[in-house]
């Protein structure tokens, strides 16, 4: 579901040929080539997430075979959890709490191959050009740099291995070029013999005494419930909308916007019979920021990669008007 | 010469002058604890304040017997790093902290979390607006947010390397 | 922080009978082990103890050490290591291994950060040092500030750090040592009053 962008933002946005012609065809060409290698090579190693005065380091192992692409994220300190995803599921494990949650999005592939007028729209808004080469986890990388065009997104600074088109390192940077948070391999093998066992949850067969939480996801327009969001930043454009069970509730509207790089999502949740002791406003963890406030008796929380002007702009937008 | 030790800790000193730095390191205490303070400096910023344990290993390794067990020597700084790494297959990135978990923290708390860290330190402090503790359970929408985020389709699963447990099991009761 | 090469230089300085390489490795870690160790083990005096005791098991081990990890990472387990025994020889429970390879204890809480590490008697000295790193940051110019947060606290290189502040890397490196110094005068005082260097 996409809306046409808006005309009226020419202030800030130039023709979207002039758009193009600022962006360096090379560094497109990198992206295009990222986005080609996370679908097609199977790997396993090592990272870390950097963000805030924090370290965290997990495993990744993905594989492609004919059963299609299968990855698993395990990580190594803080609270165990296991991430599996493969063909259109996510399923998180939590041995601590012995939680499973599923999260299923039937008839959407997991994400598009990047279009042509996908570069289009994520040029409106970043100028992409590319860096020198840098190692990363003993690899030669090519560093690609999305630029953005405003205050009303962060950039980022990607490192893509030379031979494969792996990206083995993201930076998030916000305007002063301060890092909100790092993705790093320090350790990795790109194809090769990778063992499907790899990627294997480690609770399947203990799952049976788990809770599961189903998130039901089902696409649905929330405007015929009476919700809307008045307005996005430029660039920003629905891309999708569903309802889902989350925290307990089913229900809530799960809406999202994206400027062909960040993504922003709006939950909005009916009145619980039990209060969670949440409050209203801003927070943020690395390069996420969460905005939270009441429409009426609903709870809108807003969600995503942009800076907290971005969140709360879309989040004070949301509107409710009896159908 | 602090200035050497100065740049030489954060790995960036002139390779020529290493070996010569070292010695100097080895002989001159006073030189060592330049160093010491230097590093007790970054500690400091990083929020961890504890009492040296320097002079009390120092006494200790006095008594240690030398070890011995020379590997090869690098003839060739970088060519090495290369061998090495590709040996081993693992990289030159250090890790900063094991430490913190990644918590949600609003704002204010989050200056207080880091105590000598200055409150200006995280570059990317939201300026003006006072935030409050986040909600109980936002991980959960992180978890739902997180297969649409951008950095699926370029770092497949690893974003959700964001994402916490629900340790307040705030969920499905 | 790209010092995992500064590392293996000083380890291998250290197995070829340098010592004093070793002690530049202890200074350089030695707050970052106590804090790890101080999930574990509640007591302060303990912390210490521990930690002096994993520190020259790291050195006694050296020999095995071949750098296919960081040094970090590999004093870092047995740092671990070391505290799980104690534990155990003390009669105590040890920490809950999980089913996962990383030997870490689930989710301690960070309590206060100062009362785990320190003493009673060691409080005030950290409290002073802390005050003293602050006040002294927020009396810097702001380049110099800039600079060093960028290095210490986010890790960045100084290449990095060059395109972020728009300078040469040779300004950064300037700008870090200034910082540093400038730190360095004000805490000097304080800790020289520490007859035994314990700080």
């Amino acid at each position: 579901m996409r809306l046409l962008p808006s005309l009226l933002l020419a202030a800030s946005l130039l023709p979207v040929s002039a758009a193009l012609a600022e962006s360096d065809p090379a560094a497109v060409q990198w992206l295009q080539r990222i986005y080609a290698a996370t679908q097609k090579l199977s790997y396993t190693g090592t990272f870390v997430y950097h963000h805030d005065n924090a370290v965290e380091t997990s495993r990744i192992t993905r594989v492609v075979d004919a059963a299609g692409p299968v990855e698993k994220l395990e990580a190594l300190d803080g609270v165990p959890r296991e991430i599996v995803r493969s063909g259109d599921q996510v399923v998180c494990y939590y041995p601590r709490t012995m939680t499973m949650k599923i999260d299923k999005q039937s008839g959407r592939t997991s994400f598009p191959v990047i279009l042509s007028d996908q570069i289009k729209e994520l040029s409106e808004s970043y100028v992409i050009r590319t860096g020198d080469i840098e190692r990363v986890a003993g690899h030669d990388c090519q560093v690609i740099v999305l630029e953005p065009k405003d205050s009303l997104r962060y950039g980022q600074r990607l490192c893509a291995d030379v031979a494969s088109g792996m990206l083995l390192k993201a930076r998030t940077f916000n305007e002063k070029h301060g890092m909100m948070e790092t993705f790093a391999f320090t350790q990795i093998q790109i194809g090769g013999n990778i063992d499907r066992a790899r990627v294997k949850p480690r609770f399947a067969s203990k799952s049976k005494d788990w809770r599961i939480e189903d998130s039901g996801a089902e696409e649905a327009n929330l405007g015929e419930a009476g919700w809307s969001v008045r307005t996005q930043p430029p660039g920003f454009r629905k891309i999708m909308e569903m309802t889902r069970t989350l925290n307990g509730k089913s229900g809530v509207g799960h809406i999202v916007f994206s400027d062909g790089l960040a993504a922003v999502s709006v939950f909005i949740e009916p009145p619980a019979a039990r209060a969670f002791g949440r409050h209203a406003g801003l927070s943020r963890q690395g390069a996420i920021n969460v905005y939270a406030r009441q429409v009426g008796e609903h709870w809108v929380t807003v969600v995503g990669e942009a800076p907290a002007e971005s969140v709360k702009l879309i989040a004070n937008a949301v509107e409710y008007r009896k159908p | 010469m602090r200035e050497r030790i100065s740049a030489l800790m954060d790995d960036e000193g002139n390779e020529s002058q290493l070996d010569q730095d070292m010695v100097r390191l080895r002989t001159d205490s006073v030189l060592r604890g330049t160093w010491d303070t230097y590093h007790l400096i970054g500690d400091a910023l990083r929020g961890d304040v504890a009492p040296a344990l320097c002079a009390r290993v120092s006494e200790r390794l006095t008594a240690e017997p030398t070890v011995l067990a020379p590997r090869r020597r690098r003839v060739d700084a970088r060519v090495a790093q290369v061998a090495l790494s590709a040996a081993a297959g693992v990289a030159g990135i250090a890790l900063v902290a094991w430490l913190a978990l990644p918590q949600w923290r609003s704002e204010p708390q989050m200056a207080a979390a880091s105590p000598p860290a200055v409150a200006a330190a995280a570059p990317a402090s939201p300026a003006a607006s006072p935030a409050t503790p986040a909600a109980v359970g936002v991980e959960n929408y992180l978890l739902a947010h997180q297969r649409f985020s951008h950095a699926i389709a370029m770092q497949g699963v690893a974003p959700y390397a964001r994402t916490v447990a629900d340790e307040h099991d705030g969920g499905a009761e | 922080m790209g010092d995992r090469e500064l590392d293996r230089e000083l380890v291998e300085r250290a197995q070829r009978g340098d010592k004093h390489a070793f002690e530049l490795l202890v200074s350089k870690y030695q707050r970052k082990l106590s804090r790890l160790l101080s999930r574990f083990i509640k007591d302060a005096a303990e912390v210490e103890d521990v930690a002096q005791e994993a520190f020259i098991k790291a050195y006694r081990a050296l020999p095995s050490f071949r750098g296919d990890s960081a040094f970090y990472t590999w004093l870092y387990r047995i740092g671990i290591n070391t505290a799980k025994n104690y534990l155990v020889a003390m009669g105590r429970r040890a920490p809950t291994i999980t089913t996962f390879d990383s030997d870490e204890a689930e989710g301690l809480e960070d309590g206060d950060q100062l009362r785990d590490i320190n003493t009673p008697e060691s409080m005030l000295m950290s409290k002073q040092i802390a005050n003293t790193v602050n006040d002294a940051m927020s009396q810097l110019p702001e380049e110099l500030r800039t600079a060093i947060q960028l290095r210490e606290i986010e890790g960045l290189s100084y290449e990095d750090i060059a395109i972020a502040m728009e300078c040469p890397i040779g300004t950064v490196r300037s700008r870090i040592f200034r910082a540093r110094e400038a730190i360095a005068e004000r805490l000097r005082p304080l800790l020289d009053t520490q007859g035994d260097k314990r700080w």
